[in-house]
């Protein structure tokens, strides 16, 4: 069989071949030879760098978690601690929600009036009867931090304007015979003097009282209350969990707006269709 | 009776390869590198380039030493280190062409060469007149031994191909051979 035997031929001879390399062709070689050792020791070397740098790592993980572990501890225990400036607090809260709530009721009452006449500025006199007439549907209820106290419950009376209604509200304020407040508390009651003390300002001067105004400052006195509770500037840490609560109760009062904003909008229509009704 | 084992044993040698010795590193290179030069050869035209190719490869035989497993032939295991060399230096200067379209004169489907017996000089002369694709399968199949299967995975080309390529190649060389034949025996 030819072409069998014809490559057979060839294999034979080819594989038989030896061709002899050049003289330098070794020492070429061999100098590729001692630079590979190098390579290889370097590359150990990248390695147990790397290796190295992954373990810092993992244990500076390990610290930071132990750190903020160690610092939650001491956020609880503060808890623990002070009961007595968690009552104090928990009334304050109480305190400033009641008072804010007020505030709110007063806006929303002013807002009426201004719907009602047809004007979105109100004056003063105006601001204040709509104002005393919402505190007057509550009494309000000014605690003292601590339980012994007698002085718990004040009425105020009729007819009082906001001046007097807020003065009320400062010196009872003042009058009390305050256990040792803590910093929050401190904190918030100059918050609330502020707002007080910005609203007469607006009213010494004689402008005209916007419902945005008051919408303004309310919301920026909030804002202060918020972030100091949040952030602790004694030592410049961010109490995690308070930050929390707040994102929570933003995104809570973003829908607590919409429904607000819904049922104002449905009064509205119910109202007009009740005055058409009896016109 | 005496074993003869089928291949040389080069622990010894290998072991102290390992080492790094370089006086054992210089026997073993002694030991094979004309044979390697020729199976460069067979796939590079040009003998310094061969040559180059060989000590790429030999340096692959120093450094992944532990790679080879002391059961098979020690030889083959270079040799096949020189194949994949010599490829990948035919890819790099691109000359793995495989071109379907090649016309062959003699469009017969058997191949017949005339009976003659040609010495190593000219069998290189007519392998290195076939264009790169045709030899290098050629080359691989019928003197290095591989499959089609393996020729395939070694240069990315399908079965089908490899056989193709090996036809056209057979083809091509018997047309060579009988040409060469007819003038050499028109000169008698």
């Amino acid at each position: 069989m030819a072409p069998i035997k014809f490559e057979e031929n060839i294999r034979e001879k080819l594989q038989e071949r030896e061709l002899q390399p050049s003289k330098e062709a070794w020492k070429k070689l061999a100098s590729q030879l001692a630079n590979e050792p190098e390579k290889k020791n370097n590359k150990a070397l990248w390695y147990s760098i790397a290796a190295s740098l992954v373990g810092i790592l993992l244990v500076v993980t390990f610290l930071f978690q132990t750190e903020d572990e160690s610092t939650n501890t001491q956020l609880v225990s503060e808890d623990v601690v002070l009961p007595e400036d968690t009552e104090v607090l928990t009334n304050r809260q109480t305190l400033e929600t009641v008072a804010v709530d007020e505030l709110q009721e007063a806006t929303a009452v002013a807002k009426e009036v201004s719907e009602s006449n047809g004007t979105t500025n109100l004056n003063n006199r105006k601001t204040n009867n709509a104002m005393a007439e919402a505190t007057n549907e509550k009494p309000i209820i000014v605690q003292n931090g601590t339980p012994n106290s007698e002085e718990n419950i004040t009425n105020l009376k009729p007819g009082d304007d906001k001046k007097g209604v807020i003065a009320a509200i400062d010196s009872e304020k003042v009058k009390k015979e305050a256990p040792p407040l803590s910093k929050d508390d401190r904190f918030f009651d100059s918050k609330v003097n502020e707002v007080v003390a910005s609203i007469q300002d607006i009213q010494k001067e004689n402008k005209t009282i916007t419902v945005e105004d008051i919408d303004l400052l309310l919301a920026r006195a909030q804002r202060d209350i918020a972030t100091n509770r949040i952030l602790n500037s004694g030592n410049q840490k961010i109490d995690a969990t308070a930050l929390l609560q707040d994102v929570e109760t933003e995104l809570e009062r973003s829908f607590r707006d919409k429904v607000f904003d819904a049922l104002g909008e449905g009064f509205n229509k119910v109202r007009t269709a009740v005055a058409e009704r009896n016109n | 009776m005496r074993v003869i084992s089928l291949h040389k044993n080069y622990s010894r040698l290998i072991k102290s390869v390992k080492k790094g010795n370089r006086k054992a590193q210089h026997e073993l290179y002694e030991l094979f590198a004309p044979k390697m030069l020729s199976v460069c050869r067979q796939y590079v035209k040009k003998l310094e380039l061969a040559e180059e190719v060989m000590l790429s490869g030999f340096l692959k035989v120093f450094t992944h030493l532990d790679s080879f497993k002391e059961e098979g032939s020690f030889e083959g295991w270079i040799r096949r280190i020189m194949v994949n060399e010599s490829i990948s230096q035919l890819r790099r200067d691109k000359k793995l062409l495989f071109n379907e379209n090649a016309e062959i004169e003699n469009s017969a489907d058997h191949v017949t060469y005339i009976e003659t017996t040609l010495e190593v000089k000219e069998i290189q002369k007519l392998i290195d007149d076939l264009p790169d694709g045709y030899k290098t399968v050629f080359v691989l199949y019928a003197v290095e031994g591989y499959k089609h299967s393996e020729i395939a995975e070694l240069l990315r080309i399908s079965e089908s191909t490899s056989k193709t390529q090996l036809f056209k190649a057979r083809k091509m060389l018997q047309q060579k051979v009988n040409k060469e034949n007819r003038l050499s025996y028109g000169t008698h």
